[in-house]
Formats: structure tokens, sequence, C-alpha cells
């Protein structure tokens, strides 16, 4: 008698169930959730786990004859349909539903469906083997699918990546936006996951600029009257400790860097169309571009042979220093030391590394044939000393043009205005020492001029006072008494 | 004897299989918790082992270190931290609220008055962006725009031997290696005829504290990493020449054999310290011929002289150790240790400040420049400075024009140049009294993890294991300041 109500109970309450999920999802358009309700989805995600659980029990009771199975599913099916409802109505603070949500939401439904359905018709599909394993299959395959993209709308894309491969950071071009090149970034690498179109917490999205602008439940995200008022500064700067600190403190939290990095686009503007030289050129973040960009150059050295450490360790002697720039490049730096055994073949040995070689230092050697072939040879060079040599115009003239030239050093060597034009054509030169050379004062105006990033360095006008000395320290004696 | 070494090889063999064993075991069950890389073959790994020595870690600002050490703690006040309020309200006490019960010395400890006094030089302003410099310094502050004051060191030692050696090892307590040590570890040395860490010294008139080799001890380290110290006299190294009836042949052959018996040895006894022996004889032999052609300053120009000051012909004076730290930069020295003692100035303080700064103002301002010309000042770090600063208020008998200064760890003052960090700017600042900083102090721990920093080296990652633990110049704390990088 018990038993016959509360099989009575369920069925009802299914029934019931099933119809209110029909009519909710065809009239969503209508739907206005009570508080009440939406206080229910937010159990969504702790009753789910029930019927994941128990579909798995019934299926494996049924195959094992087990005389409850019809009880087990009807607590399934009843399960099932509380889960989706209440995750529909979770579902529905979202504004917009993302693709994820709805591939969830009818995954869902499916399995909710499946169990109402195979619960309705069990007596009749008994002993249906065949039908029994196909229904069982789709009900396994959707339920693990709906599992799965509920977790990843819940903990972001990328959470069970088993190592998520950042994306390779885009190289700094000249004059990179600031938004698109740095403050989305970090928004994608630390915001997203929970201010996204399919899991706007706080009705925010941080996917693009408009969505940051218009900000979320609290009001926009960037006051233009007084930006370091916007609620995105705010929320960033709240104590830790605090409810509405972001991210959460159990997040990963943004770095001192990323936070420069916003803090200088706010005062910046925060507008999504400020480049780089639209900044201070004393802001932090002006620097850190700067660096940026130097440190992706060093991205051009990716292209040169490898070399080996007991290549490099083979080719060096007490006279002549091998030694790669750092650890993971294949750029090397090579150093001659001036030394009553120098003999120019000892060059030659170098020839099997001359296109590792960036930096090549041949000062207080005597440069003569050998060693202008050697330097020619070296097509990677950016480096290149050549102080304190007897270096005279048609030898420098005999190297001829190095196209990834930076520096050059002829301090103290016999070059004079002849080498002038020959100078000028060097094409990424940007450093030029000629102080103790001959080259006058028009040449180093010339050189200047002839490249807008050339810096000559000559005598520094301090070192020419020193020289005339200085009038000796005059230290007052003192004027106050008290 | 035989039995008892067979039973130590049994013992240190089966303490190793034990210990391999577990932590074997161990690591392969957390690794692949926690570090995916163990099975992807990846070459990441936060083991410093990964690193081979002598190589940067990462792309590098400078390539050396020319360490011009003031040793005895000069006047940030009477340098380059101007405290006009400190004239102003001369003779008057230091505030409690100010002082706010901070660690005094024994000296000043027991003083009943601490009067505030103001700079005895005037201070200008130079350069660019109007650095203030003290009169006592005229040519340091005409290259203000080549360097980077930082008014905000601050150490946790209050007397001179701990903070020099603070300062030096990254450590109170001696033992430690010296950063120069550290340095060549890590980068290794680039002339192979010249020792990588060179030590320079000089004395002025003032109250000098003693240096102790200690200071540019290898410590723990392999000794080829220690630091060689010039004579400051017209020989820095003796008997550079061979005795008379030996030559050069002779020579070779001696240390051949010597080398031989020292190898024989090391079989024996598998000391590495043989085998940094052997090397060193190796480097001595090849220093003879290399030492001559480097430390002989009349082969500068008269130029050079003027720029340095006259007394750069002088052997033994600082100008003269600026001068040879540049040629010694020149030949591929990694680390060139200067110390000019004297500035210990408990009392006279105008005087002998006057004096002291007389023999190094010129002398550091013309290195500077002097590197720069020659285009080397790009890749060398030039660091001048003390190990602590001094009080804002007098010790012993106060009078306006003669006073003197008790030690301050609290701030200080020293400036860098070249080598990747910033120029024209002044960095930290302390309050109106010269007593306590109030923006970006930096602490000698983060000062040596930036150093290392601008040579490629993660601070963190350079370690030497030593007595069961790894050991670096930073300790366990130390951080980069980047604001200091250009």
């Amino acid at each position: 008698m018990k038993l016959k109500f509360l099989s009575n109970l369920l069925e009802y309450t299914i029934f019931s169930l099933s119809i209110l999920l029909v009519f909710m999802v065809l009239f969503e358009k209508y739907l206005v959730v009570p508080m009440l309700f939406r206080w229910i989805g937010h159990w969504h995600p702790l009753i789910l786990h029930f019927p994941i659980v128990l579909i798995f029990v019934t299926i494996l009771q049924y195959w094992r004859k087990d005389k409850y199975v019809y009880w087990y599913l009807g607590v399934t099916a009843l399960f099932a349909l509380i889960s989706s409802l209440s995750g529909f109505l979770l579902s529905t603070e979202n504004v917009i539903k993302g693709n994820q949500i709805l591939a969830h939401q009818w995954a869902g439904i499916g399995v909710s469906a499946l169990l109402v359905s195979w619960w309705h018709f069990y007596k009749s599909l008994d002993n249906r083997v065949f039908l029994m394993r196909g229904i069982h299959s789709v009900m396994i395959v959707l339920i693990i699918f709906t599992g799965h993209v509920g977790g990843s709308i819940t903990h972001g894309e990328n959470f069970l990546s088993f190592q998520p491969d950042k994306a390779e950071e885009p190289v700094v071009v000249d004059n990179p936006n600031i938004y698109s090149s740095f403050v989305q970034p970090i928004f994608t690498d630390k915001c997203t996951q929970c201010h996204n179109a399919d899991k706007s917490k706080g009705k925010l999205i941080l996917s693009d600029y408009l969505s940051l602008a218009a900000g979320g439940e609290s009001g926009p995200g960037l006051d233009f009257s007084d930006l370091e008022k916007s609620l995105l500064k705010h929320h960033l700067e709240l104590p830790n400790e605090d409810e509405d600190h972001m991210p959460p403190s159990d997040e990963e939290q943004l770095t001192e860097g990323e936070l420069m990095i916003l803090n200088d686009w706010l005062s910046g503007g925060a507008s999504d169309t400020l480049t780089m030289l639209g900044l201070k050129a004393d802001s932090r973040l002006y620097t850190y571009i700067q660096n940026k960009q130097n440190s992706d150059d060093l991205g051009r050295f990716n292209h040169l042979p490898e070399v080996t450490d007991e290549k490099l360790q083979k080719l060096s002697s007490n006279y002549i220093a091998i030694t790669r720039l750092h650890h993971g490049t294949d750029a090397v730096s090579v150093t001659v030391f001036a030394n009553t055994t120098y003999d120019p073949s000892q060059l030659k040995s170098l020839a099997a590394i001359s296109k590792n070689i960036v930096l090549l230092d041949l000062s207080s050697i005597a440069i003569e044939d050998q060693e202008i072939a050697f330097i020619k040879s070296c097509l990677n060079l950016e480096k290149l000393n050549l102080s304190n040599t007897a270096l005279e115009d048609e030898a420098l003239q005999n190297i001829g043009i190095i196209a990834n030239l930076r520096t050059l050093n002829l301090f103290n060597t016999s070059i004079t205005d002849a080498s002038v034009a020959g100078l000028t054509a060097f094409p990424k030169l940007s450093e030029l020492f000629v102080y103790g050379s001959e080259i006058t004062d028009d040449g180093v105006v010339k050189l200047s001029k002839s490249h807008e990033k050339l810096t000559v360095f000559t005598e520094n006008t301090q070192a020419k006072e020193f020289s005339s000395v200085l009038p000796p320290a005059s230290i007052s004696p003192l004027k106050y008494l008290f | 004897m035989e039995e008892q070494l067979l039973n130590e090889r049994l013992k240190l063999n089966r303490r190793h299989f034990f210990s391999k064993l577990s932590a074997g075991i161990g690591t392969l069950a957390l690794g692949s918790l926690m570090i995916p890389e163990v099975f992807r073959g990846s070459n990441l790994s936060t083991e410093t082992d990964q690193f081979t020595l002598g190589i940067p870690h990462f792309a590098p600002k400078a390539k050396r270190i020319i360490y011009l050490f003031q040793a005895g703690a000069p006047s940030q006040l009477e340098s380059f931290d101007y405290k006009p309020l400190l004239r102003e309200r001369m003779g008057e006490d230091l505030p409690e609220s100010i002082r706010n019960g901070q660690r005094l010395t024994g000296m000043t400890a027991n003083q009943t008055r601490f009067p505030l006094v103001g700079s005895f030089a005037d201070f200008k302003q130079y350069g660019q962006n109007g650095t203030w410099v003290s009169d006592y310094f005229p040519h340091i502050g005409k290259i203000s725009d080549e360097i980077c004051i930082i008014n905000s060191m601050n150490t946790d030692a209050i007397n001179h031997d701990p903070a020099i050696t603070f300062m030096q090892t990254g450590n109170q307590i001696s033992g430690r290696p010296s950063m120069g040590s550290w340095f060549s570890y890590g980068l290794g040395s680039d002339n192979k005829n010249l020792p990588s860490f060179v030590v320079l010294t000089s004395r002025g008139k003032g109250n000098s504290q003693g240096l102790y080799s200690k200071l540019w001890s290898s410590g723990f380290l392999d000794s080829r990493h220690q630091g060689v110290l010039l004579r400051s006299g017209k020989d820095p190294v003796l008997y550079l020449n061979d005795p008379e009836g030996m030559t050069r042949e002779d020579k070779r052959i001696m240390l051949d054999k010597v080398a031989d018996l020292n190898s024989a040895h090391y079989e024996d006894v598998l000391d590495d310290e043989i085998q940094t022996r052997i090397a060193q004889y190796e480097m001595a032999y090849r220093m003879q011929m290399s030492v001559p052609e480097v430390v002989d300053l009349k082969k500068e120009p008269e130029s050079v002289i003027k720029l340095y000051g006259a007394e750069a012909l002088i052997p033994g004076t600082y100008a003269a150790n600026c001068l040879l730290a540049r040629r010694l930069a020149e030949n591929g020295v990694r680390f060139i240790q200067l110390y000019h003692q004297g500035w210990d100035q408990h009392g006279n303080l105008p005087n002998e400040m006057s004096q002291q700064a007389k023999d190094v103002d010129q002398a550091s301002a013309a290195l500077v420049l002097d590197l720069k010309q020659r285009g080397l000042l790009e890749d060398t770090l030039v660091i001048w400075g003390g190990e602590f600063g001094r009080t804002n208020y007098c010790q012993g008998t106060f009078r306006a024009d003669n006073y003197g200064r008790d030690h301050h760890p609290r701030s200080y003052s020293i400036w860098l140049a070249g080598g990747g960090v910033k120029k024209g700017i002044t960095y930290g600042q302390t309050d109106e009294f010269g007593y306590n900083i109030v923006k970006d102090p930096l602490h000698v721990h983060n000062f040596h993890a930036t150093l290392l920093h601008l040579f490629g080296l993660d601070h963190k990652q350079l370690t030497f294991k030593y007595q069961g633990r790894r050991f670096r110049l930073t300790d366990v704390a130390g951080n980069v300041v980047n604001d200091l990088i250009a």
C-alpha cells in the first residue's frame, strides 16, 4: 500500500516536472524568473552530481538484473529533471547564452528526456536487449559530454588541457597598440574565465573593449570622467581580503607588471586606439615596451646555425675567448687578445663558426688582409671593435658594408674623413665610436646627420673640461652661526 | 690503512645508494605530478645544473664591473643626499619621532644630545635633471647625466666589519664567497692570461678601517675565483721577472714537472683544489707576459693622465688605480674591485672629507668618461659607494665648522654608471632629516640581485651546493629592481 503511494508520488512528480521543463524551454523568451527560483538555480552545481552517478549505477544494476532497477530509474530521472530545471534557471541569469551554455543545456535536457522516456516505457522496453544497449550508450556519451562542457563553463576551457599552452607572444611591433597588444591579453589570461559571454559573472564581460567599457552589474568598467576612479581599477586595487577584490583571492592574481600596464593604460586615457608613442616617454609602460622590443629582437638570432659548447671550447685558446652570448642561443662573442704569439692564421680555425659570431673584438690587433677576410665572413656581425689598431681608411673600405652591424668602435685608429661616406652606408649602424681617430668635427656632424638613429661618440665635453683642469673645489666657510 | 679506505668507500656507496634511492623514487612520483615537463623531455627545469657555468642565463647588459668601494662609509649628507633642513635646524636635537628608538652604535648611544648638523659643503644642481651634488665632488657633479644616484641604500649592519662583509659577500659573517668570486664563478673569465677578479687598494688621509683579504675570498667556491690583490706600490705583482740565469724555457720545463707531480697527487686524493693549483701556476706563467703590459701606465697619453689628474702617475693612488682598472677592463678582467680607505669620519669631518673627496672625485668621474669615449661604458658597470651611511646628528663635540658623524645603516648613497643602468636619474628618497627612507628603499640583497640580473644571471639560479645546502649571493632574499635598469 505504502509502496504504491510512493510509486504514484514519484510518477506525478516526474510528470509535472517534465511538463514544467518543457514549458520553460518553450517559453523562455517570456519567462520572468522570480528571485526564489533564481536561488534554486544556484544549487545546480551541487545537484548535478546526483544524476551523473545514479545513471551509471542504474545502467549497471539493470544489466545485473537487480529487481529494484525500476526504483533506481525513477529516482535518477527525478534528479535529472531537478538538475535540468535548476541549470536552466541558472542559465537565465546570462543575458546572452554562449555556445557552450546552449550545448550544455540541450545535452542536459536530452539526458533527462531519455531517462524519463525509459522510465515511462520501462515495461515495454524490457528484454529488448539491442535497443537498451543503444539507449544506454547514447546516455553515457551524452552525460559525459554534458559534464565536460559544464566543467569548461565553470573552470574555463583550458582547465583540463595537460599543459595550457600559452599562445606565443607576438613580436612587439614598432608602435604597438596598447589595448590589443598588452591590455586585452591580461584579461584573456586572468579574467575571461569568469567574465566571458558564456559565464559573465557580475554581468561583466572582458573579452572586448566595448564590453569592458560597458561594465557589469555595479556600473561601467571605465569611468571616462575620472579614469582613476574606474571600477576596473577599484576592484583590482581593493585589498586581497576584500570580497570584491579581483581576481578572487583563490585565483591567480595579477602580477605587479600587469597592474603597471593597466595603470599606465588608464592614465594614458584608456582608449583602444592608444599606441606606444601616445604614452609618456618616462612612463614605466613605455620603458617596458621598449625593453620588450629589444628582447624580442633577440629572436633575430634564432636562425643562426647550431653550435655546441664542445666546439666553442675546442676553438677557444688562451688568447681567443669564445663565449655563447647567453644560455639557449647560438649567438657567440669572440674576443682576440693581443699577444706576442698572435698569428692571423688562428682566425682561420674560427671560420667554422663565423656565422654565429655577432660580437667581434679585435682591438689592439693588427688589421691586415686575413683579418679583413675574416670580418667579411662574419655575416651576422652586429658589434665590431677595432679600437686601438692602426686601421686605415682603405682597410675599412675593404671590409665593405656589414648589413647587421649596430656598433662599430673605431677609437684610436687612423680613420679619417675619407671613410665618412662609407660609414653612412651601414644600414643598421646605431653607435659609432670615433674618439682618437682622425675624423674631424665636420665628419662627425655629417655622420650624425646621415642616420636618424646613429649616435656618434667622440670626446666628451666634460672630459675636455677635466683636461683643462677644473678650478679646485671651493668649499665655502659656514656663513651662518646659530 | 687500505682496509679503512675500502670501508670508507663502502660507507659512501651505501649512503649514496640509500639517499639517491629514496630521493629518486620520491622525486619521480612528485615530479610526474607537479612538473609534466619531466615526461615531455622539455629542457625547462628549475634545476640550476641545467645551466652551464660560464654562460649567462639570459641576455646580459653588462660584461664587467669596476667597483669603486669607498671603505669606511663616506657621508651621504656631504655628497649626494641633499638635506637643507639640517642646516636650517643646525644644533637642534634630532626629534624622537624621527629616530623612533632605532638602535645607535656604542659610540654615540651614551650621548646626552643628538644635535642635527648640516653639510659643511654647499650643494649645487648639475645636469639636465638638476641632480644635487655637494661641492666636495664637482667632477662627479659634471657627469651627473651619466650616472644613477641611489639615495636609498640600506643595510642590516651598523659596524664596519659586518657591513663591508655584508656588502661584499651578502652575509654579515665572513666565510661566504665575495661578489667578485660569484661573478667569476657564474660567468667565467674572458682573458685566460689574467685573473677574472682583481683587487686594487689605496688609502686616503682620513680615518681608516682595516681591509682584510677575506673580503675578496672565494669562500667555498673553487679558489680560482678568489680575488687577486695587485700590490699598490711600484710593482703590482712581485717576482714577475725570471731570476737571473733562468730562461723562460727552463721555467716551462719546471712547471711541467711540477704539474706532473701535482697530477699524480691528484690521482691519489682527488682534491679539486690541486687542479686549481696547477691551473693557477699556468696562469702565473702567462701573467709574467701579460701583467707588465697591462700595468704599464706610462703608455697612456698625456691627455688621459690629465683626465684622471696628475696623481694617476703615482703608483698606489686612487687615481692610478682607476686608470689601471680601465686597462684591466679593456683586457677582459671580469671584476675589478677597488678599495679606497679613509672614509670613517667620526670627527673632523669637514677637513677629512674634503681630503678624501679630492682623492677620488676627479678620477672616479674621469673613469666613467674615459670608458664612455672608448665605447666600453655600455657593457662596463661602475659602482661607487661605501658600506653604510652616516648619522644626521653630530658625534662628539659639536662645532659648526668641525663635527663628526656616526654610523648610519638605515640610508646611504651610492652611484652606478654604465652597464645597462638608467642614467641621469636619482633613485630613492630619504625624509627631510636624512634619517629614514621614504621612497624606494634598496636593500643590499636587492642590490646584489639587480647586479647579477644586469649580467644575465638569475640570482636564484646561481647557486653552489656546500655542506648540504645550496648557497646564493643573495642567500634566501633579494628582488631585482627593474626601475634601475635601462
